[in-house]
């Protein structure tokens, strides 16, 4: 008889150890997915967390950010000139600290120009060179004025929070899921990224940042630990006018039109939705010119690509080139 | 009549024990399903196609949509969107890549055992 006391010891431990693997070595996750904010939102979780609180909070904000939704909070207040919104007071007051340090190229007082360009809607159009010095008079961001929540605007500025609106969204996930304490999660507004907690195998998570020449290509893949991220780039949305040029979403606010930029896409990895939201944007808008402070920066990383296809890269960020 | 008999109770015990950790090994590998593409219109999960049986589907509630589900991956062969994005999105063959019909409100993205990136970005 083979089976005795010596061996079953190691026996009953050696199954006990297959069976704690098998049953840990990969947790289950759901993935919920919705439209908001004009773009396809992906949500995975473990299956034992909920996706609710996440959906709720950016439908909620989709509704009420969007300056082209003729109920939204911020067409209100682009209507008569004031509002009080907690949320927008927020998003105006820390957008306000970041072009205290960045300047004024991304400004939300671009309201009335991307009105008139009407990218997102189904009836884009190239405005009168009239129409756009009119409204270019308005682009101001000293037209705001924060009283705690109350929100004004003079002089007929009016708002649109295109360049931030996903960002914030994510800072409100981020704080849902922290109040719940989800272990770890994604949320993905496909230009704009939250990387929640910590995965069960304690490995960093994965990115594959899209080819700005061919959606289905990759540029590289960056690993990193739970952040925010956001992808700057024309190809993302654009229209092709009747006079055959393609113009993109993404408008320099001196001259009123599609930024003339020699990157064609850019990512940022920081600790902040709305940061890395404005940031990508900032950085697409100002081109290789100032690269070199944002590759140094300390409290955020990029990932850029130029014209040439020369990349620039943040150092100790973990990025791995696509193979050609 | 033998009093060692070939297999006592405690011995047959010893003897499952393993066997079960061999099942539970062979049924996790069993349950990392297939990947599947996922079709949803307007938020609703509207079909579920495993891409190991090749064929083209048109949907119900959006017949001016092409789909191809091939070994492997999934694409939009043609749409009477107004921009066809969806089209030039070409083929999405990983967990967690998507395509987006904006105008018909559809999303396609690909479920299942995940061996690739955990985030597509851009």
């Amino acid at each position: 008889m083979f089976f005795r006391m010596k061996f079953s010891i190691p026996a009953l431990a050696a199954s006990a150890l297959v069976l704690c693997t098998a049953c840990t070595d990969s947790a289950p996750t759901e993935q919920t997915t919705f439209f908001a904010m004009d773009t396809a939102v992906s949500i995975t979780l473990p299956a034992d967390s909920s996706a609710q609180s996440a959906q709720e909070a950016i439908t909620a904000l989709s509704g009420s950010l969007d300056s082209f939704r003729a109920d939204s909070v911020v067409s209100s207040l682009n209507e008569t000139g004031q509002v009080t919104d907690a949320a927008l007071a927020k998003i105006l007051s820390q957008t306000a600290s970041l072009s205290d340090r960045f300047g004024d190229a991304v400004s939300l007082t671009c309201g009335n120009v991307t009105k008139l360009w009407g990218i997102s809607t189904d009836s884009p159009a190239v405005p009168s060179e009239q129409e756009l010095h009119t409204a270019l008079q308005t682009v101001d961001d000293t037209q705001i004025r924060l009283q705690g929540d109350q929100i004004t605007l003079e002089n007929g500025a009016a708002l649109d929070l295109g360049s931030v609106a996903k960002g914030y969204a994510l800072d409100a996930v981020y704080e849902r899921w922290q109040t719940e304490d989800v272990p770890y999660g994604i949320c993905s507004m496909h230009s704009a990224v939250l990387l929640f907690g910590e995965k069960p195998d304690k490995s960093l998570f994965t990115v594959q940042i899209q080819s700005p020449d061919d959606a289905a290509k990759t540029l590289g893949t960056v690993s990193v630990p739970a952040c925010f991220l956001a992808t700057a780039g024309g190809y993302e949305r654009y229209f092709t006018a009747d006079d055959g040029n393609e113009y993109c979403h993404i408008l320099d606010l001196q001259t009123g039109y599609p930024v003339q930029s020699d990157l064609t896409t850019v990512t940022v990895f920081t600790d902040n939705g709305l940061k890395a939201d404005y940031l990508s944007t900032l950085i697409f808008l100002e081109g290789t010119e100032s690269i070199q402070s944002h590759l140094t920066a300390a409290d955020y990383q990029i990932v850029a690509a130029d014209q040439n296809g020369t990349l620039y890269i943040s150092d100790g960020l973990q990025f791995t080139e696509a193979p050609v | 009549m033998n009093h060692t008999p070939f297999a006592r109770k405690q011995d047959l015990l010893w003897l499952l024990l393993p066997v079960i950790c061999i099942a539970v090994l062979l049924l996790r590998a069993q349950s990392d399903t297939p990947v599947s593409a996922q079709i949803s219109i307007g938020n609703e999960v509207v079909a579920v196609y495993p891409l190991s049986e090749p064929q083209t589907i048109t949907l119900a509630n959006a017949d001016g949509i092409r789909i191809e589900i091939r070994e492997n991956a999934v694409c939009v062969l043609e749409s009477d969107c107004p921009d066809k994005r969806c089209v030039r999105m070409g083929a999405i063959s990983k967990p967690g890549e998507m395509i987006v019909c904006l105008p018909h409100a559809m999303i396609i993205t690909l479920v299942g055992a995940s061996d690739g990136a955990d985030v597509v970005i851009g």
